[in-house]
């Protein structure tokens, strides 16, 4: 696990404004209230893949204004910086994420077999129950929160110190920004931890990458990985008759049998 | 009474499902999408919900209101509070409505870091890692084969990607070195955590990113946790006097990795990097292709179109032992000793049909022969990476390889002994080293000296009778190879991102020499024409600028080797000496094109010009075996090749089809062309230079699907090639020859939900040579199919193979053969051991008859097979 031997802080103060009349004060309303913050924050993301002992670290980042955010995971940067170039399948893109969070929308890249997808997910629901325990996450108060996604149980950490109701990766809906999501079967662990927090007083437009892309459902998906996952239950691979089923799904789970 | 404890209950229930709900509002309208909390007295929060697009919400309180209070969160706006305890509830509803104040302190602008020290954790890489289910593997190999992307050819040779692999590394070390199939052959899967496949594998890490290297590798990476020692043991034994047994183990802490082997039997397995039998070059003989002294004098014909277990008589023990520990911090010191004793046993049957202008006769011929090869190998190195930017390395080899071969053979009836005594050494040492200028520029020297001797004695009673009055006759026969090579080679590598360029120069001093006589029975050499005293010098030069480009659609690769050769021979017995001096250019060009993830084309074309090898050199005649002569016209002209590739690959993971086509061709400037006289007792091959272009075509297609209706798989390969060549026999003109192949396979396994599944491989030849301008023509047909019933039963831990081979050599003709071999297996529920029962050969064949034909004869052979056995094996990790 992570090891906390030096902790930093750099603190950047801007002017403080005076409450004056009229105009200024409008002004400021104004452009508050269309959520004139973003934040961008640094989590390291560890995941292990149980069948074949694989711990993957990488760095994830994600970048928000409230309304829009951008999530990309650095599997491109963990692979140059690497001891050896290994790996058997190669992706040359970083995985992005986009949320519409008002919308309650999702736009995420996905492949089976090396074909790629764009996929629009409008059916992440999260059902957060949420519960006693606290803990402070770089000097962020944060509260524990639980729910299951697509048949995983997931434990979270938000601060409602940072109201933006979003998370790493698909996680939002929570009032407080999503500083550590672990989660843990008998397929995969995964642990997200947030190790850097930039609260920018500015809006940032965070332009949707999937904009004009062929967009399918994240229903069509699942039954079109359903398919697949049927064909490799039969095709035999060697002259033993072996056949190499695929998963039934790693972060989410596509087939529930 | 329960009636009113039930009411009670219910009262009570109910009065605590109270509804909080309200409207939001600032001083321009309501807020949407703000979050209310509900928390406790201790500050943490219960429940929360968020308000609509009209301001309002609503939540069904958990807890009593009174413990409860409200805070509406925003970051634009000041926090509001509310306790419940001051609202009263009508009809468990509660309405709370919020007046929010818009924040009049700008939010301070923070970055907020942890500093973690870095930790080393081994990065891989995998965005979605599949399941690699565990079947019936039982080494290394079986699990490889299932992998995608990764084939193991039938001499063990491992290919990722469709390129052999240069390394395969355990736990990132090079344990092995070419031998990797005493490992890939032998290591249980069980050991294994993960595989690994490497492309652009640079040995050397210093070089990672600057040099281009197209070289793949495989990496296994063991399982952490697992006792350091273990192992498996095979004890096979059959009826009759059949043993098949292997033992190995792998030892492994920090600073140790060992693995040992040790295997004995005689049912034609050969999992060794070695091989005698046959034409296949085995991994190990190919890295040592061109430093190893060569053999002329025969040993044998042990070729069969059936696989090994069918024909192989053999007796083989090996035992290998492979060390590498860490030396130093960095360092690594690597020792590798092979033992191999073998005693090939096999009996040929030839009968020949010669067809030369005006005459048409056959030659039969039967052998009885006894082949033991025994040999020793020995490899060290030693590895230093103590510098962060300088690396060197020293590699010592030392191989003994003994060889006696035993043929009775009779020749058109004429019934001889030959014996072929041969021994082979070969000592390499290797020093190498890389600087690392920069993180774009690279400098790599290394130096090598090779030594190899490979003396042969071939000794005949009695001789061969070789004229026509019968008065010389051939009795012992010597020949003496004898190699020594200086290499110094160095490489600039130099890269800027895009493009990458490499300056290999390279200064190579070779010399080999030959020493040969055929003796009469009064052992004095026959004549000057039949001895070979010779020294082949060779000093080569060579600056290859290599220019490479990688782009995501297409890449090019241009090299412009340019070589000055001083060349100098030496005839002692004709008395001659020549010397050459020659500058040369040899261009070549690959251009690859990907027109998405899913096709690629490839163009590939060199100009190649070689000098010839010291087999073609020598004029004095050398008798190979009891009834074949072969010598030489000397000729130190350049072979000049024209080569051409053309690829499409076609490769649709998702849909589960794959299709590609090759297209070859070679055209050679010049070549070396044959002269034989054949007649009854002897043939004589002698081979001359002529400026005369001959030419091949080759056409290759192979491609694979999944039909899922049918759950089957189909995968089909063809290949036709044609060949335009010349020749001369039995003083003829010089003939055209026109030499066509056809093959091609379909194979289909079905993959059932089932217990029982099925696959059938069926192949088809056609081989036809034709002498243009005359009416000389030889055709044949050959067809097998193999068909496999494999049941599972639903445990996964009893297994039963039955295997049928239908052959039909010739089709033309009824004789046809049918083999059956059957395995069942079980592993009781601890798992650690297993049970085999095998039968071979069942029906029982005997002899295997096949056909070939080639320009000037139609042949008959047949060998003996291994005869029908039954063997119990057991097999136990330990």
């Amino acid at each position: 696990m992570l090891k906390i031997n030096h902790y930093k802080i750099i603190v950047v103060v801007f002017n403080i404004v005076k409450m004056k009349k009229t105009l200024f004060s409008i002004l400021i309303l104004l452009s508050l209230k269309t959520f004139s913050q973003t934040y961008e924050v640094e989590y390291s993301l560890e995941q292990t893949a149980k069948n074949i002992n694989l711990i993957t670290n990488i760095k994830a980042y994600l970048k928000g204004n409230g309304k829009y955010s951008i999530y990309e995971e650095d599997f491109e940067r963990s692979r140059t910086n690497s001891g050896t170039d290994s790996e058997i399948i190669s992706l040359n893109r970083n995985p992005i994420l986009y949320k519409e969070i008002l919308e309650k929308k999702i736009f995420f890249k996905d492949q089976i077999r090396f074909n790629f997808f764009d996929i629009l997910d409008s059916t992440s629901v999260f059902k957060w129950e949420i519960q006693k325990d606290t803990k402070t996450i770089l000097n962020y108060k944060c509260q524990k929160a639980v729910c299951e996604f697509r048949s995983r149980k997931y434990e979270v950490y938000f601060t409602t110190e940072l109201t933006f109701s979003d998370g790493p990766w698909k996680f939002y809906g929570l009032p407080g920004l999503i500083l550590e999501v672990y989660s843990n079967d008998n397929v995969a662990t995964f642990h997200f931890i947030a190790e850097k927090i930039k609260i920018k007083n500015e809006t940032e437009n965070i332009k949707n990458p999937y904009i004009n892309k062929e967009l399918i459902t994240f229903d069509d998906y699942v039954n079109i990985y359903r398919k697949k996952y049927d064909e490799s239950l039969y095709r035999v691979v060697n002259e033993n008759g072996e056949t190499r089923p695929m998963s039934k799904g790693f972060r989410e789970y596509f087939i529930h049998e | 009474m329960n009636k009113y404890i039930f009411i009670i209950l219910f009262i009570n229930s109910i009065s605590f499902s109270q509804t909080l709900k309200g409207t939001v509002t600032d001083s321009v309208g309501v807020v949407p999408f703000v979050s209310i909390l509900i928390k406790e007295k201790n500050n943490l929060i219960t429940q929360f919900t968020t308000t609509d697009n009209n301001g309002k919400y609503q939540i069904l309180l958990k807890n009593n209101k009174d413990s409860l209070f409200v805070e509406v969160s925003n970051l634009s706006y000041e926090p509001n509070i509310i306790y419940l305890k001051d609202y009263t509830a009508n009809n468990n509803q509660i309405t709370v409505n919020f007046k929010l104040n818009a924040r009049t302190t700008k939010l301070k602008e923070v970055i907020v870091e942890k500093k973690i020290p870095i930790t080393i954790k081994k990065d891989t890489l995998t965005y979605n890692p599949e399941n690699f289910k565990d079947g019936s593997e039982k080494v290394v190999e079986d699990l490889l084969k299932k992998l995608p992307g990764i084939k193991v050819e039938d001499n063990g040779e491992i290919k990722y990607r469709g390129k052999a692999i240069k390394k395969m590394l355990l736990d990132g070390d090079d344990l092995f070195d070419s031998q990797y199939t005493i490992g890939s052959k032998n290591i249980n899967v069980e050991m294994i955590d993960k595989v690994q496949g490497i492309e652009n594998y640079e040995e050397n890490s210093l070089l990672k990113g600057i040099s281009n290297s197209d070289d793949v590798a495989l990496n296994l990476v063991l399982k952490k946790g697992k006792t350091d020692f273990s192992g498996n043991a095979n004890l096979g034994y059959g009826y009759k006097n059949m043993y098949n047994s292997n033992i190995n183990g792998l030892a492994i802490n920090s600073k140790i990795k060992g693995f040992g082997v040790s295997s004995f039997n005689n049912v034609g397995q050969n999992s060794t990097p070695y091989n005698f039998d046959s034409d296949i070059i085995s991994v190990e003989n190919q890295k040592n292709k061109n430093l190893i002294a060569k053999e002329l004098i025969n040993q044998g014909n042990f070729y069969s179109f059936l696989d090994d277990s069918f024909h192989r008589l053999n007796n083989n023990f090996f035992t290998s032992l492979n060390i590498l520990t860490k030396a130093y911090r960095k360092s690594n010191l690597k020792i590798n000793t092979s033992f191999y004793s073998d005693k090939l046993k096999r009996v040929n049957e030839n009968n020949s049909s010669i067809t030369t202008n005006n005459d048409v006769f056959s030659i039969i011929e039967n052998n009885s022969i006894k082949k033991k090869p025994t040999l020793f190998d020995f490899n060290f190195a030693y590895l230093n990476n103590e510098k962060e930017m300088f690396h060197w390395n020293y590699i010592g080899k030392f191989f003994y390889q003994k060889t006696n071969y035993n043929d009775i053979s009779s020749n058109n009836s004429f019934v001889q002994e030959n014996t072929v005594n041969t021994k082979s050494f070969l000592v390499n040492q290797n020093f190498s080293s890389t600087y690392k200028i920069s993180d774009s520029i690279a400098l790599t020297s290394n130096f090598t000296y090779t030594r190899s001797k490979a003396p042969q004695d071939l000794y005949l009673t009695p001789g061969t009778i070789i004229d026509l009055n019968n008065s010389i006759i051939s009795k012992f026969q010597n020949s003496t190879f004898d190699k020594e090579n200086i290499n110094l080679n160095s490489s600039l590598f130099l890269t800027n991102k895009k493009i990458k360029f490499g300056l290999h120069t390279s200064f190579f001093k070779t010399s080999t020499s030959l020493i040969s006589s055929l003796n009469d029975e009064f052992n004095n050499s026959i004549d000057k024409n039949y001895k070979n005293d010779n020294k082949y010098d060779l000093l080569h030069f060579k600056m290859n600028p290599v220019f490479i480009f990688n782009n995501k659609k297409y890449s090019f690769k241009i090299g412009l080797n340019t070589f000055y050769n001083n060349i100098s021979f030496n005839n002692y017995i004709k008395k001659t000496k020549i010397n050459e001096d020659d500058l040369l250019v040899s261009p070549s060009l690959t251009f690859i094109y990907r027109f998405n993830k899913k096709n690629n084309t490839s163009f590939k074309y060199s100009f190649n010009q070689i000098l010839p090898e010291e087999d073609k050199l020598f004029d004095g005649i050398i008798q190979r075996n009891y009834r074949n002569f072969a010598s030489n016209d000397f000729s130190l002209q350049y072979l000049k090749t024209h080569s051409y590739l053309i690829n499409y690959n076609f490769n649709d993971y998702f849909n589960l089809k794959q299709f590609s086509i090759n297209l070859t061709h070679d055209y050679r400037e010049n070549n070396y062309f044959y002269k034989s006289i054949i007649n009854q007792n002897i043939s004589i091959s002698n081979a001359y230079f002529a400026n005369i272009g001959n030419k091949d075509y080759g056409i290759n297609l192979s491609g694979e699907t999944y039909l899922h209706p049918l759950r089957t798989t189909i995968q089909m390969s063809s290949n036709y090639s044609l060949s335009f060549d010349k020749n001369i026999i039995n003083n003829s003109e010089l003939r055209d020859i026109l030499g066509k192949t056809f093959y091609s396979q379909l194979t289909a396994r079905t993959g059932f939900n089932s217990k029982i599944n099925f696959s059938n491989k069926i192949s088809f030849i056609n081989n036809s040579f034709e002498v243009k301008k005359t009416a000389i023509k030889n055709n044949f047909n050959s067809l097998t199919d193999q068909f496999k019933i494999m049941y599972r039963n639903n445990a996964k831990n009893f297994k039963v193979d039955f295997i049928s081979n239908f052959i039909s050599p010739d089709l033309n003709q009824n004789n046809n053969y049918v083999f059956l071999e059957t395995e069942i297996s079980h592993t009781p529920k601890n798992k650690k051991i297993s049970y085999s029962l095998i039968g071979k050969n069942l029906t029982n064949n005997k002899t295997f008859e096949t056909k070939s034909v080639s320009d000037y004869s139609s042949s008959i052979s047949s060998h003996n097979l291994i005869s029908r056995y039954l063997m119990l094996k057991v097999t136990f990790g330990f």
